[in-house]
């Protein structure tokens, strides 16, 4: 490096600008870091993540609504006093919506604001703006050249809330530019602040002094619902292009983004049936000498389903889908889903193990061929006495798909949808029938792990006054291929008739 | 939590060690990046991966020198070899840019002075910004310039001068500095 370096008042008014700057990272960069750092605790694992992100998801949308609600009814108000001048009357000329959730990008002018109350002001000629670096808080900047900033109340009010928030004046400049920064809470509550008198520097002592205000105040705002518009004002031109640049260069993509996608939460309760056939038996095998190992079915000579009893049961299934609208009538729709599949057969317990075969494929020739076990469950060929045996698995799956609109406008749609979905079976209980179709072998190994499902369906969607969206219709679901893996010489599919219910939100 | 502390519990994988580092330094390596990035999203990208090296190689630091000059080359060379694998940059900073690139001053916010100076710096053209990051700021060479990003240190110079005159004539725009005609000298306008 160069010795030199600081051979010049513009480098070094650059240095140390620079090494005072400061921006707080997202936490998503430690955690990333962490499970870079630490791969074998991976904080948080994939599943409480989902749980989380899915909960998070579901709380977002009702409070989401009743904040929109409240909003409507309460609002929150930050009115910035002048009283070295007396101008009381007059509209707010440029007024800039606070929202406690909301980053600076995404603030808009508005300029149906209400008008200040009897002895409240604009500040001519200065600015005001809203800082939000550190993560938690916000600060309120006010700024301007000293001559023409003369704050004398700032009036920071929720009726909503009854707690006293930490407003913190926390510095003054020289004299040829004067900022006031006032440290917000996360949520604004009530308050209200003599911040100083004309002429006078804000000092810490000045808003300890406001605390019995608050009180009174708040008291009052508990008759008052119909408190004053969240704004905050601000008269400076070069701000408002400001506001305007950063909300275009920094806007434009997330609202777009915004404006076409949604988020849905749905639970489908449905009825699972199976369909059993057998792709390979002893018969392909020529070679084989086995059959007679195969105790003649009584009932061999029925169709495969109906020589087992077996019945539909209930399953289950939700998850969450993000949706992006790519014309007025399609989206496209993809999500993480969970699926409980379940049916029933019918089976007798034995009261002393048996032998019996499984018939299976060999991975190598493709001819099948008997593989002993031990089971304890015979097929029950009628209900008498019979023991339910619970098939069932779990899945997770990535639906990928497109709803089209049918028709439809304003609050009520009609679509239809069609999605694939890539399924991992986590696990479930699997029991499977025996070479000579007399008993059930319970064999977990068999399960096969990835599938492919699709799903059709066709829905109703209703927009309620809160902005949710409320979905209903029926659906179908299909898995392509075996419940078991390739070796089982049975093959199964099964299917769902379901009632989808969603939910679906905005961003 | 001391920084030796930090240093030692780093070293052998505690995450609480790890965590304490990470937020006693990452603001202002955050900020590094930003100078050097297209947003913020992209700087925190180039500070997760800086900081996965600062602390799979913080056993090879020795003491000699202040810990936070150490991060900060580290995070810094990050950001140059992040910065590298686009070829758009490559280009940019090999190529003098014509002297009709026009800055617009309405871009420039206005909120406290040293993010001004920054988002001043960021407007500069990526090859402009990141010569004089590393030159004025960071302390580099042209030399060491003209090796990290490949090009020659005559290029490295030309490239320099031209960032410093674009970003004087951004901050004048701003009234941030104010230029003195009689002497023609730059003097700054607020006090630091």
């Amino acid at each position: 490096m160069e010795d030199n370096f600081y051979n010049d008042d513009f480098e070094r008014f650059l240095k140390e600008n620079a090494d005072n700057f400061r921006m707080y990272p997202s936490k998503k960069v430690w955690h990333s870091l962490y499970n870079d750092l630490h791969p074998a605790k991976r904080w948080p694992s994939f599943a409480i993540s989902l749980l989380l992100v899915a909960s998070v998801l579901y709380l977002g949308i009702t409070n989401n609504s009743s904040i929109l609600k409240n909003q409507t009814i309460r609002p929150h108000t930050i009115v910035i006093n002048n009283l070295s001048t007396n101008n009381h009357a007059g509209p707010f000329e440029n007024t800039t919506a606070l929202n406690d959730d909301k980053k600076l990008s995404e603030y808009k002018l508005n300029s149906d604001a209400k008008k200040p109350q009897p002895g409240e002001k604009n500040i001519t000629g200065n600015t005001t703006s809203i800082i939000d670096e550190e993560p938690g808080s916000r600060t309120l900047l006010i700024s301007g050249d000293a001559p023409s900033l003369h704050v004398n109340k700032i009036i920071l009010s929720s009726p909503s809330t009854k707690a006293l928030p930490q407003v913190n004046v926390m510095h003054t400049l020289n004299a040829d530019k004067k900022i006031i920064a006032v440290a917000l809470p996360p949520t604004s509550n009530f308050i209200k602040e003599e911040v100083n008198t004309p002429g006078e520097d804000v000092t810490d002592q000045d808003v300890k002094a406001s605390e019995t205000l608050t009180s009174s105040a708040t008291a009052s705002n508990k008759n008052n619902n119909t408190a004053l518009a969240k704004n905050i004002v601000t008269t400076s031109q070069t701000d408002k292009e400001w506001y305007e640049d950063y909300a275009f260069h920094h806007q434009a993509i997330s609202s777009r983004f915004k404006k076409n996608a949604s988020f849905q939460f749905y639970i489908t309760p449905s009825v699972g049936f199976r369909k059993l056939s057998q792709n390979n038996s002893l018969a392909s095998n020529p070679g084989n000498n086995n059959s007679s190992l195969i105790v003649t079915n009584p009932v061999r000579s029925q169709a495969l389903n109906d020589k087992i009893t077996q019945s539909s049961a209930i399953n289950i299934e939700t998850g969450t889908t993000l949706l992006y609208n790519i014309s007025k009538k399609i989206r496209l729709k993809t999500g993480v889903q969970f699926n409980y599949t379940s049916y029933n057969v019918n089976a007798i317990k034995l009261s002393h193990p048996v032998q019996t075969y499984l018939l299976l494929n060999n991975p190598v020739t493709g001819a099948a061929y008997l593989s002993p076990r031990v089971s304890v469950l015979a097929n029950s060929f009628d209900d008498n006495n019979a023991t339910t045996l619970k098939n069932n698995t779990l899945q997770i799956s990535v639906p990928l798909g497109a709803d089209y609109k049918i028709t439809g406008r304003n609050n009520l749609k009609w679509y239809v949808g069609l999605d694939v979905q890539p399924t991992y079976i986590t696990g479930g209980h699997l029991y499977a029938l025996s070479a000579d179709e007399k008993n059930y072998i319970e064999d977990p190994t068999l399960l096969r792990k990835w599938n492919m499902n699709a799903a059709i369906e066709s829905f109703l969607s209703f927009k309620t006054t809160s902005g949710i969206i409320l979905t209903l219709g029926p659906q179908v679901r299909y898995q392509f291929r075996s419940t078991y893996d390739s070796r089982f010489t049975y093959t199964e599919k099964l299917y769902n008739f379901g009632l989808k219910f969603g939910m679906l939100t905005r961003f | 939590m001391t920084e030796e502390q930090m240093l030692a519990g780093t070293i052998k994988n505690n995450a609480s060690a790890q965590e304490a580092l990470y937020n006693r330094f990452s603001p202002r390596m955050l900020g590094v990046c930003y100078r050097f990035a297209k947003n913020k999203e992209d700087a925190e990208d180039m500070l997760q991966e800086g900081f996965i090296k600062v602390f799979t190689q913080l056993h090879q630091y020795r003491n000699e020198g202040a810990l936070e000059g150490w991060i900060r080359r580290i995070i810094v060379h990050t950001c140059i070899n992040i910065l590298k694998k686009n070829k758009k940059f490559a280009e940019s900073v090999d190529i003098i840019h014509a002297n009709s690139l026009h800055i617009k001053e309405d871009f420039i916010p206005s909120i406290m002075q040293a993010k001004q100076v920054v988002e001043c710096i960021r407007i500069l053209p990526i090859g402009y910004r990141t010569v004089l990051n590393l030159y004025a700021i960071e302390g580099f060479s042209h030399k060491e310039i003209g090796e990290l990003l490949d090009i020659e240190e005559s290029t490295s110079r030309s490239q320099y001068t031209r960032a410093r005159a674009m970003l004087e004539d951004i901050l004048i725009k701003k009234d941030i500095l104010q230029k003195n005609q009689e002497k023609n000298t730059i003097s700054m306008v607020l006090a630091r």
